[in-house]
């Protein structure tokens, strides 16, 4: 299974970019670019009252089960869900096989606008997506000098009176 | 697979409690929540429980948790598990969705033994459902329940589900009393560091 690729401060860049103007473009507060194993990669827009590693975790665990029920209806995907809520509503919007776009906005907002800029937003995503993944792979974390051995404190357990 | 952002210089790694149902998956994590020493308090997040009301889990546990900075990187750990419930196999197949590392939890009372062997089976299945093969990932076994009368050896168990060429670490737990919890997860990240190191 081909992976999330390595992100560098130029791909952040470009992500942070096609997010915010994502909000700008339909009045959304909060975007999420969502690893599909669960992991939260950007996060863009109002400080949300609710766990954004949380929500992202849930979401892709959601959107990740949609696509089992799509595969038993033999359908080719469900490229979307949406949740409208009184205070917030929520659309996913798939990216590629790796990744969502997670959109939060308020309840008033209409799911129409947002779905249509979103799809935009994810193509764009998944463009430089696309460019990570094919970057010269030795531009990643150079771990060598790391000693594993000495891992034992990397949780330590509090010390109890 | 793990996830390097070098833009926000985090690392996010994703480790999956597997094992039968009432083995003491959803334990071990409830022990590193109450008891990881964390160098600050939002290092530590919420452990969200997706669980019945008489707490079986029903989807899945997760506990976000930033350990020891590792070369200036930020080490995010995602700590999940599984519903151990026979019918809830296809969660469990969501939930493995982009591992890393595996701790296999056994039970190990005699009676559990059946269940045990068939839940590693059942792992072993669902990764090749994914794509992924066990010998690809690294894992490691807890022996839970250690305090319990009527347990079989360690010898036993070890015979039951670690008797491959090549052995992985096997621990003794009390997962209830916080015992062996903290030695297993440190050990599953050891071996990640190595397989990222070897990468």
């Amino acid at each position: 299974m081909e992976q999330f690729p390595n992100i560098i401060d130029e791909d952040y860049q470009v992500f942070d970019a096609a997010l915010k103007e994502l909000l700008e473009n339909c009045g959304a507060s909060t975007a999420l670019l969502v690893e599909k194993a669960g992991y939260l990669i950007v996060e863009t827009g109002e400080k949300p009252p609710f766990n954004t590693t949380e929500l992202a975790t849930l979401a892709s665990n959601a959107f990740n089960a949609t696509q089992f029920m799509a595969e038993r209806m033999d359908e080719a995907n469900f490229t979307s869900m949406f949740q409208q809520g009184d205070k917030h509503s929520v659309l996913w919007m798939n990216i590629d096989a790796n990744s969502l776009l997670v959109v939060v906005f308020p309840g008033e907002v209409s799911v129409g606008a947002v779905k249509m800029y979103s799809i935009e937003t994810a193509k764009k995503l998944a463009a430089q997506i696309r460019i990570a993944s094919d970057r010269d792979p030795t531009g990643g974390v150079d771990l060598a000098t790391l000693d594993p051995d000495n891992a034992d404190d990397i949780f330590k357990k509090k010390k109890t009176d | 697979m793990a996830i390097i952002n070098q833009a926000n210089k985090e690392i996010q790694v994703k480790i999956v409690y597997y094992g039968p149902a009432q083995c003491g998956k959803t334990t071990n994590l409830e022990r590193v929540h109450a008891d990881a020493e964390t160098e600050n308090p939002e290092d530590k997040g919420k452990m969200v429980s997706l669980a019945t009301s008489s707490d079986r889990t029903l989807f899945f546990d997760f506990l976000p948790i930033e350990a020891m900075s590792i070369k200036g990187f930020k080490t995010k750990f995602q700590l999940y598990t599984v519903p151990g419930q026979v019918i809830y196999n296809t969660t469990r197949q969501l939930v493995l969705r982009g591992v890393d590392g595996i701790v296999f939890v056994a039970d190990s009372q005699y009676d559990k033994m059946e269940e045990n062997v068939e839940s590693f089976a059942n792992l072993e299945e669902n990764l090749k459902t994914l794509k992924m093969d066990i010998k690809d990932i690294p894992y490691v076994l807890q022996y839970n329940k250690r305090d319990l009368p009527n347990i079989a050896p360690v010898d036993y168990m070890d015979f039951l589900l670690n008797n491959r060429d090549v052995k992985v670490p096997s621990f003794e737990g009390a997962a209830f009393k916080g015992e062996g919890v903290f030695e297993t997860l440190n050990m599953i990240t050891r071996m990640l560091l190595h397989k990222f190191i070897n990468q």
